[in-house]
């Protein structure tokens, strides 16, 4: 028997296979939803614990039966970036509000690894229950598993707004996220204030929402990129590390590095500061030490007799990650669709969850929260979307 | 392929006679033998049918007397090419008796480009012409407009079915053939409106000021091409995607007698050339005399410029001709009363005096135009500087490669050889993964069968340079497995070590991004893998679906929906309109087809229900029977609108015209609500209805499915219905879902996928080299912008993995 040949042409396998693999990474993989505020291996992970019954006030126990359960029933693919993504629940540098109670090594501020997923115990954080709340109460929709052997929630039941409180990051194909975490008060607050006025203008609630709450501290260098990412979806926020001096003996002064900005890397840090002192890029550094414990972070810079500390602390922003960029895109799935999202809107959309779980139920199969996704006009499909007439288009609210 | 096959039994030479031999005459031996005149009767030559019927058009546009063209596709699968040259002479022809444009449409290799006085140079000369379209229409109507007269005439199957007709007078001339393409030829009869448009577009920049327009009716879609800088802009569509290394397109034309050539060339950022040539208007894929004497020219000028400025002060060696073609996108045509092809596909220009012609006319203005604009010319030469730098790096990265040979590349480690010698019959199978790389060893068949292994994912060939490329491990492995020798000085196809390079990657979207790096490896540095037609694509199957003891082994999520389909109404009934009195019942191949008739309008429903429209509206609107009829007034339309959705109380308005389309809008419970009305004129709402009818005698909710066992199970929609059967379906059965080859046994990989007489594989073709070139620079390319325009505009087509 002769064997069967279809031909096809290298432009329909390219255009097919690469939107396959561009749609699938940006809708099931690298962002998040913008209702629970998860990327589909976070959610896997969470929902497995719940279904293990790893409650915060139960034992802890090991990462790698986690790690399993996740694999062998919802998530197909590679065991490091579960772990990782475990992981990264569990780090209160990473994460505002941990999500994951972790016994064991999780790394550091210094970028040390975490152990082995055979040393590690979990179990979830207390916060986290918040997020599984009612999930057995028809809540959220399920849907099968990659072999139809379980089902899985599409999404969280999560009493608390996620995304804004711990943020998100991602890069996608062609797009990326980056989301920074928020305080709760706050946001629950900036919550209640649309839920009684819906209309409420960015003014106030940026008087609620001061700025981004990162887990690290440090402070945030002037307020025009907040009200950007906030206005629009996008900005840069600038982030300094917090310091002060102090005076050592025979009259010489050192800075202390107490807080960092967020997502930096202290060993690196150091290190950098180091070489610029070396090269002479930074004069007056006499000698650097890394003292930070159990209590907390801090960087010792020792300077020279005479040596000006908020001269060397301008050079150091200036040149090291003592003050970085938090460039915003508050880009998330509002339904099936990569979205970047306003303050305003951000908090529309978990009131419209909050009520379809409370009130009217889940919808079926994957689709989500219409009702707001409509009020969105900005869409990151935009109107380049304009190949798939948009037949059926809601009257815009007037913007 | 339509190889004559022999009559079983036949019997011995004597009865092979006089009486055997059969001459076809005319039209019927297109239809006997259609691959010769079109090429193939899939896609390939279903579009051939097309250009052949534009190219008609063309060369009254050649001639100068044609300015517009229209090409449209009817939702009923037909297609119009509408020009306004002269219109084909109607007068009677003397030697048949029969008008003038019967005996074009009804005789092969006839028509006025065999007269050179007519046609000075015709595009259309590689085919046989439009007789051919008419031999391979299932139905063609022919409109001349000329003489003052509208003239008509139909063919069924190239039969005339009357004499041609002068009918109502007109002003215009021109040409109108609409034509269906007879689905008893072409296994493929679904016009591709991006083939289409790029040949066409293609056609529009090569004769520049000549509008061609294409409408798709099915899809609401059209593009109009009028390029009045012609190849000027070809060169600056190619480049669009991509950085250019000086701002303007170098453009040059001359000629001697009837020949008439032009160029037009620009520089990008990239590594890889883009040089494509025209013969009247004919893609000439393997280049050919006017080719060869562009590059020739190219070289000699620039190295002269290059060496007179003191570029080469600091590098030793001079600047090669591949030098010259790095980051090149050139388009050559040029017109000439007598072309001759040559090569394989007839794809190679041979006459030879064109290589002087374009030699000179590009030595003489090139020079002149390099001493007009310095700053250009310096850009150009340092860039052809930086890659024979560049070319010197590789060349040393190469040499590694090759002496440290296969040893030290580890290369036997990897690659598990096959013990056939003959390439005709050796497979290579890239593999992902040491996983999938470990069943696929054990499953072969050692003896025509190699694996290669790659781990992780490959580097993309689209964003690093040439040296980088080749030093990265597994693309080394690939070259040296492969034996073809890499670069355009060492790079030799006929080396290749096995006819079929097939790539097997996992069924899950990680392989799908490898297959794309992979593809892309292979198009910029083995372009020729992919010309010859020896890269493939296996197919593993997605899903194994188990049932007692059979077993089957399904390619993709339809085919498992159908398997499904098929087990779920197996035994099983089907009551409905119970409620009523006198439900019926019906069960075996009606209760399957309608049940496959409920998936195919699904399917249907759900894709414009994707666009936006709510199903519930969708539903609505089929059962309406105003909404049905086929031509329909505006006015009915939008007061059946509202009667339709059961809200007479509403009324729909229309709103100005966007973009869009043309939309209508309704309050209902107080909320605006729009709808396209494009909707209506859709090929997709056009097929929703015919399904729907299939299904209409049946859909009387509710339903009651009786099991196999006697069971009944109340349904209380057919959205339901579909469900219940396809649970029915999975009852019993077990369903493995396979995400990567390495589930698998090495048995099932052989039985499913490797072995020759089971597998199914795509073998990867390229027609369009401008249409590959521009969707590898977009989608692997250095700019992020073009790519999610791209990704934005087809994001419904993908298929969803979490």
């Amino acid at each position: 028997m002769p064997e069967r040949q279809h031909p096809i042409s290298i432009v329909e396998e390219m255009s097919k296979s690469y939107l396959d693999y561009a749609m699938s990474v940006i809708i099931g993989r690298a962002l998040p939803d913008i209702r629970d505020g998860l990327k589909p291996v976070h959610r896997r992970v969470l929902y497995t614990m719940s279904e293990l019954g790893l409650a915060w006030n139960r034992a802890y126990r090991k990462s790698a039966k986690v790690v399993g359960e996740v694999l062998g029933k919802y998530h197909p693919h590679g065991d490091a970036p579960v772990y990782e993504a475990l992981v990264r629940m569990a780090q209160d540098f990473s994460l505002r509000y941990p999500l994951i109670d972790g016994q064991g090594n999780f790394g550091s501020i210094d970028g040390d690894p975490p152990a082995a997923y055979r040393y590690t115990e979990v179990r979830l954080a207390r916060v986290a229950h918040e997020m599984l709340a009612d999930i057995d109460r028809e809540t959220v929709a399920f849907v099968p598993n990659f072999d139809e052997s379980e089902r899985e929630p599409t999404v969280l039941p999560t009493k608390i707004p996620n995304l804004l409180v711990n943020g998100s990051s991602g890069i996608a194909v062609g797009m990326a996220t980056n989301i920074p975490p928020h305080n709760l008060t706050e946001v629950v607050d900036a919550l209640q204030l649309v839920l009684d006025n819906p209309d409420t203008p960015l003014e106030e609630l940026l008087r609620i929402v001061k700025g981004p709450d990162f887990p690290t501290r440090g402070y945030i260098y002037g307020t025009r990129g907040i009200r950007e990412a906030y206005a629009t979806g996008r900005g840069i926020i600038v982030m300094r590390a917090r310091a002060h001096t102090e005076k050592l003996r025979g009259g010489r002064e050192a800075i202390i590095v107490t807080e960092l900005p967020y997502q930096v890397n202290k060993a690196s840090l150091n290190e950098k500061i180091a070489e610029l002192s070396r090269e002479r890029k930074i004069d007056g550094i006499s000698e650097i030490r890394d003292e930070s414990d159990r209590h907390g972070i801090r960087i010792v810079l020792e300077l020279g007799r005479g040596e000006l500390a908020q001269i060397i602390l301008n050079q150091l922003y200036k040149h090291t990650a003592m003050q970085s960029t938090f460039g915003v895109i508050m880009l998330a799935l509002v339904g099936r669709r990569p979205q970047v999202v306003t303050l305003k809107e951000m908090l529309d959309h978990f009131i419209a969850f909050r009520r379809e779980v409370v009130v009217d139920g889940p919808r079926s199969g994957r689709t989500s929260s219409r009702g707001c996704a409509r009020r969105s006009t900005r869409s990151t499909w935009s109107s380049a979307s304009s190949g798939a007439p948009r037949a059926w288009t809601p009257r815009a609210r007037p913007s | 392929m339509t190889q004559p096959t022999r009559p079983k039994g036949a019997r011995a030479d004597d009865s092979y006679t006089a009486s055997d031999i059969k001459v076809l005459e005319g039209l019927e031996a297109v239809r006997k033998r259609p691959a010769m005149y079109v090429g193939d009767t899939a896609s390939y030559g279903l579009h051939h049918i097309v250009f052949e019927a534009v190219d008609n058009s063309v060369d009254e546009a050649l001639a100068g007397y044609c300015q517009n063209i229209r090409v449209v596709l009817h939702a009923d699968g037909s297609c119009t090419v509408v020009d306004d040259g002269r219109g084909i002479p109607v007068d009677i022809h003397e030697g048949t008796g029969k008008s003038a444009a019967e005996v074009v449409l009804t005789t092969l290799h006839a028509g006025g480009k065999f007269e050179s006085s007519v046609y000075k140079v015709s595009g259309g000369l590689h085919g046989v012409g439009i007789s051919v379209v008419n031999a391979l229409s299932e139905w063609l109507e022919l409109e001349i407009r000329r003489d003052g007269r509208v003239y008509t005439q139909r063919y069924d199957r190239g039969k005339p079915q009357a004499d041609l007709t002068p009918g109502e007078k007109t002003t215009k001339r021109g040409t109108t053939i609409r034509f269906k393409p007879d689905p008893e030829i072409f296994e493929e009869t679904t016009f591709s409106f991006d083939i289409l448009s790029n040949r066409l577009r293609e056609m529009a920049f090569l004769n520049r000021g000549l509008r061609i327009q294409i409408d798709d009716e099915r899809e609401e879609k059209r593009l109009t091409f009028l390029y009045s800088g012609g190849i000027r802009q070809f060169v600056e569509y190619i480049n669009q995607n991509k950085t250019p290394v000086h701002p303007k397109v170098l453009y040059f034309e001359g000629g001697r007698g009837d020949i008439q050539a032009e160029v037009a060339l620009q520089y990008n950022e990239g590594y890889q050339e883009n040089a494509f040539s025209f013969a009247n208007n004919i893609n000439t894929r393997e280049g050919g005399t006017h080719l060869t004497g562009f590059r020739a020219a190219l070289t000699r000028t620039l190295s002269a410029y290059a060496q007179a400025h003191g570029f080469l002060k600091n590098f030793k060696g001079g600047i090669s001709g591949d030098d010259v073609r790095e980051g090149l996108t050139a388009v050559i045509s040029v017109r000439l009363p007598e072309p001759q092809f040559e090569g394989q596909t007839k794809a190679k220009l041979g006459n030879s005096e064109i290589k002087g012609l374009v030699e000179s006319i590009v030595n003489e203005k090139l020079a002149r135009a390099f001493e007009e604009d310095p700053t250009t010319a310096r850009k150009i030469v340092e860039k052809c500087v930086r890659a024979a730098q560049a070319r010197e790096a590789a060349r040393k990265a190469r040499e590694l490669t090759r002496k440290k040979g296969f040893d030290d590349d580890g290369l036997p480690g990897k690659l598990a050889e096959c013990s056939e010698r003959d390439p005709a019959v050796r497979e290579l199978f890239l593999v992902e993964g040491d996983s999938a790389g470990g069943s696929a060893k054990q499953g072969r068949d050692r003896r025509t069968q190699a694996i290669l292994p790659l781990r992780g994912k490959i580097i993309n060939a689209e964003k690093a340079r040439y040296d980088k490329v080749l030093s990265h491990q597994e693309i080394r492995l690939l070259i040296s497995a492969l034996g073809t020798g890499i670069g355009p000085e060492e790079f030799d196809v006929t080396k290749l070590r096995y006819h079929k390079v097939i790539l097997m990657t996992d069924a899950d979207v990680d392989g799908a991004h490898i297959r794309t790096l992979l593809l892309t490896f292979f198009f910029r540095h083995m372009v020729s893998v992919i010309e010859t037609g020896y890269l493939y694509i296996a197919q593993p199957p997605l899903f194994k679906l188990k049932r007692g003891k059979a077993e089957k082994y399904l390619l993709s999520e339809r085919e498992l929906e159908h398997e499904l389909l098929l087990l779920g109404t197996d035994k099983a009934q089907l009551r409905y309109g119970n409620g009523k009195a006198g439900g019926k019942t019906v069960g075996d191949e009606r209760l399957r087809k309608f049940v496959a008739d409920l998936v195919e309008y699904r399917h249907l429903r759900d894709r414009l229900a994707k666009r936006g429209i709510p199903v519930g509206w969708l539903e609505a609107f089929v059962r309406h029977r105003p909404l049905t009829r086929k031509r329909i007034s505006r006015e009915t339309l939008l007061s059946e609108l509202a009667r339709a959705l059961g809200r007479p109380d509403a009324t729909f308005t229309l709103r100005p015209e966007t973009e869009d389309g043309l939309l209508a809008a309704a309050e209902l419970d107080g909320e605006e609500r729009v709808l396209n009305l494009n909707l209506f004129e859709s090929g997709e709402w056009a097929k929703l209805l015919e399904v729907y009818g299939q299904i209409e005698p049946f859909d009387r909710p509710p339903f009651t499915l009786i099991a196999p066992a006697g069971q009944e199970i109340p349904v209380a929609s057919k959205d339901v219905l579909v469900e219940q059967v396809l649970a029915l379906g999975r009852e019993g059965a077990t369903m493995q879902r396979y995400k990567g080859l390495g589930e698998m046994n090495a048995e099932q990989l052989w039985q499913t996928t490797m072995n020759p007489e089971t597998r199914t594989l795509l073998r990867v073709t390229m027609d369009d080299a401008v249409a590959a070139d521009e969707i590898f620079t977009k989608l692997m390319g250095d700019e992020v912008e073009p790519r999610r325009e791209y990704i934005a505009a087809h994001a419904l087509e993908a298929r969803i993995d979490v």
